[in-house]
């Protein structure tokens, strides 16, 4: 998503990160480079509003866990501590000034994102630069 | 997805309230994530 940032934002929309974490942790990535804002929804009062659920504790044994997980590692990523809610799952929204979400991608497991294309199509597509916008997943 | 959301409140790292539509003067891209660390 960082290295998207200059894309996303050419294509005039607004990024914001939203965790149940601790604040420290936001800040931590904003003072390392982060360009947009990482709130916190202590409450995962937007998690809620997006449908965005929790992972079941036997759905850890999933592969797709484990090979998002090893996928992370070998980008460099050294998941350290995790706070908030450990079985809070992931998601992206594409959301109108008016409220209305226009795309929303709910992870099935954690690590679980839409690829960087995707997301530049939906939002293309949200602000009518072509076709209408297709069904998200979830 | 037609769904429009209520009144949000969130919170900046610094510990100060904030509503969601602050953001919402232009589309807005949420990523909902796991924090680390």
């Amino acid at each position: 998503m960082r290295e998207a940032y200059p894309q996303l934002e050419r294509l005039g929309a607004r990024v914001i990160a939203v965790g149940t974490g601790a604040a420290y942790q936001a800040q931590h990535l904003m003072d390392t480079g982060m360009p947009f804002p990482c709130l916190i929804d202590p409450d995962a009062r937007l998690y809620a509003a997006l449908g965005i659920g929790r992972i079941e504790w036997h759905e850890w044994l999933k592969p797709g866990v484990w090979r998002n997980y090893l996928g992370a590692l070998r980008r460099g990523s050294r998941p350290g501590r995790v706070t908030g809610d450990p079985r809070r799952l992931s998601g992206v929204a594409i959301i109108e000034p008016d409220r209305r979400v226009r795309w929303l991608y709910r992870s099935r497991v954690p690590g679980d994102y839409p690829p960087i294309g995707t997301l530049l199509d939906a939002l293309q597509r949200a602000q009518g630069r072509v076709g209408p916008i297709r069904s998200a997943q979830s | 997805m037609s769904a429009r959301l209520p009144s949000i409140e969130l919170q900046t790292a610094e510990g100060a309230s904030v509503e969601l539509g602050t953001f919402l003067d232009r589309t807005l891209l949420a990523v909902a994530v796991r924090y680390y660390g």
